[in-house]
């Protein structure tokens, strides 16, 4: 008997349930719940609180030498520091650089030789001092198969820039010497990097953990401490008290794992984040409505396509040029991105120190593109190829395969799991593959030199093969006079430009979203920001 | 002793089943394209930097190689080491397994009460308006992508009405056994959605098949009250395949938790490993799938046991 009445309530439950979704489903406007922006004005600086930012995903090992990701370091620059930094307050770019565990550093036998004076009485966070040794043994730990503490994994990682250093020298307690096989005027630039150089880690902590051990218990000399972290789940941090610089105003930073991009929203909306990553164009709008901030400006990243040239078809420079003509970017910007993008013609993304914004390649022509195909054997549906995309980049496919059409090219669209994308892409492309999209960027020039070897020389590019590049290149990336360094990386990027051998597409202009009483966010010309002058109001 | 012996056999049947499981994720992995370190590297690294990282992981040793390591790995070094965030699997997994089974548990609650509740009054007013009611509303749930379904709960309770949590397990200041509960509303009725209504189905079947058998009819031709016989005789009958099908669909259900707990950022094994997959992190995949295929092996194991002592027909 009780039971069936137990049964009866359960169900009206359950019809509650439904009509309250059918209800919800019928309602429109929005004007729940969310608090309306206050006025924006920076006002008094308020220390304490804490923060939690969503990330879009989840952040790799927390190890100065092993760190990949954005999203990695926008966490690890709270906890290690490099010898230099990027001025983070300022939006346009390029970002000046800032003396950091370094206050000097000058080059000399023609840029293979830099000695950096390093910061007087700074700790590391576990009290020890950090001094021209501890430099050495982060040296040691890339590049000298002697030391008992070298990690083979880290010094490949770092081989990319680190490849020609002969040696690191102790000259004193406080000045560091580095020395290469071959002009590097780029060097500072590259220390203020995130990924693949050397920022700084607390020996004591892979002596004592070893070098696999570090991750758990990561430790520098940053203006957050490390507290706990579960993956998949959140990474927190705690105010350094001892911290050598400015003390920031939150006492403590949670950064959340949140992948998927409605609940990551979601979740700043019903007010559980502060900050997130990697806002959806389509969703600045809502958000904005709302009374949230979303702040303008522009990363130093960029989305490209690169060809595939061991497709016959691309290695005729008259396909590639009519491909980029046949595609209108600032349509683009709009269409796909509802204006929340800049288009771009130029390898050096907004933020890099060699971007130019009048740099152009060849711009929006479909007859030259058309003649140009033809030219090249190709007539009215002559060319056919694939475009293969990561499943994120699904609607820009698309609408490249719709445009494309306009110049009687059939595409055909593949989009992949990221592995799955980068193996076929980077990897063993289709014969029939064409096109396939990446973002990423930086704001060192020599973002170039490695976009040219890595992305664009994988997929089929053989160097040999556009002497003028490689040798504008070459000759930018061992530079010697400092004052022309940024004009021959102009150069070498003009070489590239004209010989099409890849398509510049869009750089994105939202990209995090804050809660209405966020304070003192900047949104940095460069891929990370800077948490330590930001408050909370109210 | 018989019974003791019985289940001493099956728990033994779980070694083999695992062992093969093993097998099949590290081939799945390893014979798919992409590999991890490519995935993480192959943007800004040379071919043959990105095969000097390869080779510091181990992944150029041959396959059997690399798999009798692995299962090594399994019983002495935490599952082996992750290969994207440099820590040993078990470390990584274990503390949010805990959490998947949490959200798991809710499931199975709402489940197994939402779905015998429904099944049960479906089932007693055969073609009555309840009847086609609820099973208008079955047929609509079951055609319901869990992911949409989760979304929806999101925007109405958190959103619109701001009534329940969007994501995670706890709020911003931590909280209680309240806080976590409130955490677990949204995110345990969308895991037990699908499972509900194949049990309010399965239930509302046996006891209309029940209903019409002889001895149904002669006790009610004696004048036992309908409720009584609902109760006391169709419940009992019907109870051995009801308990079967919730263990079947706890199994079901482990494995949809991770969808559930991608959308409501559920710290779980579930979001751990869609982040695994998506960087194609073996050590992990693997050791994630072997906890989940021992968990399903042995809610499977306790399902057939309870079964057998539920029913009479089975004892010797």
């Amino acid at each position: 008997m009780k039971f069936v009445k137990h049964a009866r309530s359960a169900v009206v439950g359950a019809v509650a349930l439904l009509t309250a979704l059918a209800l919800a489903a019928c309602g429109g406007g929005a004007n729940g719940g969310t608090a309306a922006g206050g006025p924006q004005g920076s006002g008094t600086p308020k220390a304490g609180g804490t923060l939690v930012s969503g990330l879009y995903l989840e952040p790799l090992a927390l190890d100065p030498h092993r760190q990949g990701y954005w999203e990695t370091y926008r966490v690890s620059s709270n906890v290690f520091e490099g010898l230099v930094k990027e001025d983070l307050s300022d939006p346009k770019g390029p970002t000046k650089l800032l003396p950091a565990l370094a206050t000097d550093w000058k080059a000399s036998d023609g840029g293979k030789k830099w000695t950096f004076t390093l910061r007087g009485g700074v700790k590391f966070h576990d009290g020890s001092d950090f001094t021209a040794e501890s430099v050495d043994k982060n040296v040691r730990r890339i590049s000298d198969p002697a030391y008992e503490f070298y990690d083979k994994t880290s010094a490949a990682r770092l081989a990319a820039w680190f490849g020609d250093l002969v040696k690191g020298r102790v000259v004193d307690d406080h000045t560091y010497e580095f020395e290469f096989s071959k002009p590097f005027l780029g060097f500072p630039r590259i220390l203020a990097q995130s990924m693949s150089t050397l920022t700084i880690g607390n020996p004591a902590t892979w002596e004592k953990y070893g070098n696999d051990g570090f991750a758990d218990h990561p430790s520098g000399t940053g203006p957050y401490t490390f507290v706990s972290r579960t993956i998949g789940d959140r990474i927190v941090l705690k105010r350094n008290p001892n911290y050598w610089g400015p003390k920031p105003y939150l006492d403590e930073l949670v950064f959340r794992v949140i992948p998927n991009n409605q609940t990551r929203l979601a979740t700043l909306l019903s007010g559980e984040a502060d900050i997130i990553s990697y806002v959806q164009p389509e969703d600045v709008s809502t958000l904005e409505s709302r009374g949230f901030q979303v702040p303008e400006g522009h990363g130093a990243a960029f989305l490209y396509f690169t060809f595939n040239f061991k497709n016959k078809a691309f290695q005729d420079k008259r396909v590639r040029q009519a491909v980029i003509q046949g595609i209108d970017r600032d349509r683009l910007a709009k269409e796909v991105y509802n204006g929340n993008a800049i288009p771009l013609h130029s390898l050096e993304p907004p933020g890099n120190e060699a971007y130019d914004p009048d740099a152009r390649d060849f711009d929006y022509d479909p007859e030259a593109a058309k003649a140009l195909l033809k030219e090249a054997g190709y007539g009215e549906g002559g060319l056919s190829f694939t475009i293969v995309a990561d499943v994120a980049n699904q609607n820009l496919a698309e609408w490249l395969q719709s445009r494309l059409k306009g110049i009687g090219v059939n595409v055909k669209v593949v989009t992949l799991d990221r592995p799955s994308y980068v193996a076929r892409a980077f990897g063993k492309p289709e014969p029939d593959d064409g096109l396939s999209i990446d973002e990423y960027g930086g704001s060192y020039a020599e973002w170039l030199y490695q976009v040219y070897y890595t992305n664009i020389a994988v997929k089929g590019l053989v160097p040999a093969d556009f002497p003028e590049i490689t040798k504008a290149l070459d000759k930018a990336r061992y530079a010697t006079d400092q004052d022309k360094r940024i004009e021959l990386w102009k150069e070498a990027d003009k070489k590239a430009r004209e010989g099409a051998i890849a398509i510049p597409a869009v750089s994105l202009t939202r990209y995090y979203a804050l809660g209405p009483n966020v304070r003192g966010f900047v949104y940095a010309a460069t891929n990370w920001y800077d948490l330590t002058k930001v408050w909370l109001a109210g | 002793m018989g019974t003791v012996k019985h289940i001493l056999w099956r728990s033994l049947n779980i070694v083999p089943v695992l062992l093969v499981v093993s097998a099949l994720t590290f081939l799945v992995g390893r014979l798919t394209p992409g590999d991890p370190i490519e995935a993480q590297f192959a943007r800004d690294h040379t071919p043959e930097q990105v095969e000097a990282i390869r080779a510091s992981y181990g992944l150029t040793l041959p396959l059997w190689q690399q798999y009798v390591k692995w299962v090594k790995d399994l019983f002495t070094a935490g599952g082996g080491m992750s290969i994207v965030q440099n820590q040993p699997v078990f470390d990584i997994l274990l503390p949010n397994f805990a959490n998947t089974l949490i959200l798991t548990a809710a499931g199975v609650v709402i489940c197994a009460v939402l779905g015998v509740v429904i099944g049960v009054v479906a089932g007693t007013n055969h073609r009555g308006f309840l009847d086609r009611f609820a099973m208008l509303f079955v047929q609509t749930g079951s055609n319901l992508s869990v992911y949409w379904f989760g979304l929806i709960l999101i925007w109405i309770f958190s959103l619109r009405l701001g009534w329940l949590p969007a994501s995670g397990m706890e709020s911003r200041n931590g909280g209680g056994f309240g806080d976590l509960l409130a955490h677990l509303v949204l995110p345990g009725l969308s895991a037990a959605l699908i499972s509900t209504l194949v049990l309010a189905r399965f239930t509302r079947l046996g006891i209309i098949q029940e209903s019409q058998s002889d001895y149904v009819r002669t006790f009610a031709s004696q004048g036992v009250p309908r409720r009584r016989l609902v109760a006391k005789h169709i419940g009992r009958n019907i109870l051995p395949a009801v308990v079967n099908i919730i263990g079947l669909e706890i199994g079901t259900l482990i494995t949809g938790v991770i969808f559930v707990e991608s959308v409501f950022n559920w710290p779980g094994i579930g979001t751990q490993l869609v982040n695994a997959v998506n960087g194609k992190d073996y050590p992990l995949i693997q050791g994630g799938v072997i906890l989940v295929a021992l968990c399903y092996l042995l809610v499977n194991l306790l399902t057939d046991i309870t079964v057998d002592a539920l029913n009479p027909r089975l004892r010797r």
